[in-house]
């Protein structure tokens, strides 16, 4: 099993799902299956998937987007 | 009328029309196959004692529980929420999906749902020149939109999987059911005989209802109705009498 994901997975939650390009692509959740699954749309509601969390980058594994650099700088001026 | 009268011999079907408290719009409760009134009479015997011998003497109907129970075999948008005690929402909605992609990760035996409904165009893209069968590589239940990998598919637990389909625009009623047990309204429920002539002259002109019944009601029903395929399905309403109840019979 993936290690836990880092905060609570709820519907409406934009993550980012690795396809078989190897590519992140934004998605969006409208299922949970607890403790780790969803079921992911694209924006366009076009492509889903339902795929477990993981920060490994496998194929059908979603994960958060992380916070650009510039963004946690001015957080830390802050 | 009189004893001999064609029509003093009742083949009737039904209408009904339900007006819910608070509104003047009228949901009319489509095909009726059977509807009967139940008095649900209780009654009391009393003996009279004699010489060691009781003997009914009195057996007095003392109250009445009023209801109709109407059979009913057509559900359809209006329908719904009486017939699942429920309240309707707003319609639930697929878009047209056209070369849509869905993944999931393989596991044999086992179904993943596409989420979507009435998928064509549809195959196993990645892996590719997989073989589709229920007995092969994989299978697509199209109508309720899910994926099944049999225990005979050459493809391996833990594989991402990528089916690419299509999908109609299509549109669900929806009612959250058994949240409102009880309706209050007023019926008008109507007994109809296909053989009987029409009374006015004219090209339209049809027979009159031969029966009318009014009267304030609760509505409520007890079950769904049986899903099978060798029969229609139908629903008992029962409607309770909240008032008297005035019953007209064509006459003239």
């Amino acid at each position: 099993m993936n290690e836990p994901p880092p905060q609570f997975l709820a519907p409406g939650m934009e993550v980012l799902v690795v396809g078989h390009d190897g590519n992140a692509h934004l998605a969006r959740i409208t299922e949970v299956f607890p403790p780790n699954g969803a079921r992911l749309e694209s924006l366009d509601g076009k492509n889903s998937a339902v795929s477990e969390y993981s920060e490994t980058n496998e194929t059908n594994t979603f994960h958060f987007p992380k916070a650009s650099a510039k963004a946690e700088t001015q957080s830390e001026a802050k | 009328m009189d004893y001999g009268a064609t029509y003093g011999k009742e083949r009737l079907t039904g209408r009904g029309y339900f007006t819910p408290t608070g509104t003047t719009n009228i949901t009319d409760l489509g095909n009726i196959q059977m509807f009967e009134s139940d008095f649900g009479i209780k009654r009391k015997e009393h003996f009279s004692a004699r010489r060691g011998v009781l003997a009914m003497d009195r057996y007095d109907a003392y109250s009445s529980m009023g209801a109709w129970h109407i059979t009913v075999d057509e559900f359809n948008t209006a329908t719904l929420p009486l017939f699942w005690s429920g309240t309707a929402n707003t319609s639930v909605s697929q878009t047209l999906v056209t070369g849509g992609t869905f993944m999931f990760t393989s596991k044999k035996g086992a179904w993943a749902s596409v989420g979507k409904y009435g998928l064509y165009t549809a195959s196993m893209t990645t892996p590719s020149s997989k073989v589709e069968g229920l007995t092969a590589d994989y299978y697509i239940d199209r109508g309720g939109g899910k994926v099944y990998i049999p225990y005979s598919s050459t493809i391996a637990d833990a594989t991402a999987i990528t089916i690419t389909y299509s999908a109609p625009a299509i549109t669900y009623d929806s009612v959250t059911a058994l949240n409102t047990l009880n309706r209050p309204g007023s019926l008008e429920l109507q007994g109809e005989d296909d053989s009987q002539a029409s009374i006015a002259v004219a090209t339209d002109a049809v027979a009159p209802v031969r029966y009318v019944y009014n009267f304030p009601c609760i509505l409520s029903v007890d079950k769904s109705g049986q899903y099978k395929p060798d029969n229609y399905r139908e629903a008992v309403l029962i409607a309770t009498l909240t008032a008297p109840m005035t019953v007209l019979r064509l006459n003239t």
